[in-house]
């Protein structure tokens, strides 16, 4: 092939296209959850793909800045592909619903744009589902998300999920007490726990001036993972004069999700830290085996509305539906889409065919009607070329079915 | 889930000169197996009374095997890593295959307002220099990173010393360490959280081995 021609064949770095095999089912999985969500009492909302990029880069969420994809519009202001929903969503709820009944209960699901480091194999557009429930800061809100996030991927089929759960403040109040004067170990602390990184981690907390009992407090904290014996450790380890508001909310939500049934999926993870300053409360992510990417995570942000000029609690979920949909064909829980029915037919009867066919799709079945004229032996060679399941062959003596698969 | 455990779980070694430092390391932590020894010949060897899978990648790739997850855990330099800034959890300093990351430059060389550094780590450099408010440009290079500023190539360079014979010999002077390079023990994201009792068990055996090093050198 000419270079030009191939050229014209590619696409951006990091995003694909998606076939029917995997469209449809998409597509259902898809479905699924937004109609969870919908019983859930959770309304969807469509916000454009296309946002200002202040809403994006300032306040609380700089985490942003250096990956999304800008342009500019006519008039030069700076334009971005939205690399999330949940800006939008607060954007949307300040600007329309601010006198609505509280709490509201809203969900989404479309493409979200991250720009990453080229060849590392990561998408740039990302599919996403998920819910919030913004205006109630009570651990009910909290386990009503988390819930509905476990049940979202029990629906789409999993049965082997594990939630792990951490609070976005409780290193902050552990660091409030141990270093209260030094704001800047305390961020390099929360960086190293950002970035998993347990032996810088180490190390730092080896040079600051604590006892070792101290630097214990903090170097466990990765290690406390499991039930909800973890809190009670994570208590006597902490020094007294800690606020333990942290656990005390994880505790409050455990005993929530207990009345969903859910506890066998739970577990804790103290060391958990998503972004930097974002999360105010509960945070925490979705784990199957064999996968190594989380495939939903959220918690609860409740200064990100103030942003926007309406203070408000809030508490969401993502789900990263691409990252679902691998793990669902890796267990060949993926339906592929089938054609149930061709109706050919011989010359002179595609007046026949074509009634034929409107009463098989009135009858909600998958038909194709054919575009010329064949003999037999022809459409049943089609048929199962197609992969169709049955045809319909409509000759001048009347309508013979056979089934080919 | 106790039954979820005793799946296999995939360790990634590194080939090259830190293999046989790391697999002596296992060995000392109670991972000894014939297999270990066959590692560099094979790409795959299993130890299947301890249900382990050893695999063998290049180190620079090994950061994507346990990203990805096709490994559980690997062993692999803190320089490949800072380089990559992959998802992963680093979990131990393995203190085996020391070596430091520095600067160097050609003996003599003067200041200048444009500044090219040679070196198989752009980002590192980038980010390095940033932090003191100086901007420089890389080439990436993949080995004898030496030759560039004799060639005048480049003006620095920026790369892993262990003796520092390698710079003496090619005439250049080492400026600036940025930072102390060892081999750590990374892990999956979704591995630690659900084979986090066999990665704990490697993870304090190792630590154990570790300790037993620090007291014999004492």
């Amino acid at each position: 092939m000419q270079y030009d021609k191939a050229k014209l064949l590619m696409k951006p770095e990091g995003v694909r296209d998606l076939l029917p095999e995997l469209a449809e089912p998409q597509r259902e999985t898809n479905g699924m959850i937004m109609s969870l969500f919908r019983r859930w009492g959770y309304l969807e909302v469509v916000t454009p793909a296309l946002e200002f990029d202040s809403i994006f880069s300032d306040g609380l969420n700089s985490s942003y800045d250096d990956r999304m994809y800008r342009f500019f519009d006519a008039r030069g202001q700076t334009l971005v592909l939205r690399p999330d929903w949940t800006m939008p969503l607060a954007r949307v709820v300040a600007s329309h619903m601010k006198k609505a009944t509280r709490p509201l209960r809203l969900s989404y699901s479309g493409s979200i744009f991250r720009f990453t480091l080229p060849q590392q194999g990561k998408p740039r557009e990302i599919f996403q589902v998920g819910a919030e429930l913004l205006g109630s800061a009570s651990p009910a809100a909290d386990s009503e998300i988390i819930a509905l996030a476990a049940e979202s991927l029990l629906v789409a089929g999993l049965k082997e999920i594990k939630i792990c759960l951490g609070h976005g403040k409780l290193l902050t109040e552990l660091l409030n007490v141990l270093l209260p004067e030094d704001a800047d170990s305390s961020s390099a602390i929360k960086e190293y726990f950002n970035n998993k990184d347990l032996v810088s981690l180490h190390n730092f907390v080896d040079t600051l001036p604590l006892n070792t009992e101290e630097k214990k407090m903090i170097l466990r904290l990765p290690e406390l993972k499991g039930g909800e014996e973890v809190l009670q450790k994570a208590q006597a380890l902490f020094p007294a004069d800690c606020n333990f508001f942290p656990l005390e909310q994880l505790g409050r939500v455990f005993q929530e999700l207990r009345l969903f049934d859910l506890e066998k999926h739970i577990a804790f993870d103290l060391g958990l830290v998503r972004g930097l300053e974002y999360y105010t409360g509960v945070v925490f992510e979705c784990y199957t085996p064999d996968l190594g990417f989380p495939l939903s995570g959220g918690g609860r942000y409740d200064h990100l509305l103030e942003h926007f000029g309406l203070p408000l609690p809030a508490v969401g979920f993502a789900i990263n539906l691409d990252n679902l949909m691998t793990v669902l064909t890796r267990r060949n829980l993926v339906k592929t889409p089938d054609l149930e029915i061709l109706v050919a037919y011989a010359g002179g009867c595609r007046q026949k065919a074509v009634e034929e066919a409107a009463k098989l799709r009135r009858m909600g079945l998958a038909t194709i009607l054919d575009l010329k004229e064949r003999d037999f032996p022809g459409a049943l060679d089609y048929t199962s070329k197609k992969k169709i399941k049955s045809l319909h062959y409509i000759g001048e003596d009347g309508i013979r079915k056979e089934d080919t698969l | 889930m106790p039954a979820k455990e005793k799946e296999m779980m995939t360790i990634a070694l590194a080939t090259g000169r830190s293999l046989s430092s790391s697999i002596d390391l296992l060995k000392e932590a109670g991972y000894g197996f014939s297999g270990l020894h066959k590692m560099g010949r094979s790409l795959i060897s299993e130890d299947n009374a301890r249900k382990i899978r050893y695999i063998l990648t290049k180190p620079i790739d090994l950061p994507t095997y346990v990203e990805y997850g096709a490994a559980d855990v690997g062993i692999v330099g803190k320089d490949v890593l800072m380089e990559q800034g992959r998802d992963l959890y680093e979990l131990l300093d393995l203190k085996i295959n020391f070596c430091r990351l520095v600067v160097a430059k050609k003996e003599g060389l003067k200041k200048r307002t444009h500044i090219l550094v040679a070196t198989k780590y752009p980002s590192i450099v980038e980010g390095h220099f940033m932090r003191q408010g100086k901007q420089v440009e890389t080439i990436k290079l993949h080995g004898a990173i030496e030759l560039a500023p004799l060639l005048d190539m480049a003006d620095l360079i920026v790369d892993l010393v262990s003796t520092g014979r390698t710079l003496k010999e090619n005439n250049l002077v080492e400026i600036e360490e940025i930072m102390p390079v060892s081999s750590r023990l990374v892990a999956n994201r979704g591995s630690y959280q659900f084979k986090s009792t066999r990665i704990n068990d490697l993870v304090s055996s190792l630590r154990c081995a570790l300790e037993r090093r620090e007291t014999e050198r004492k």
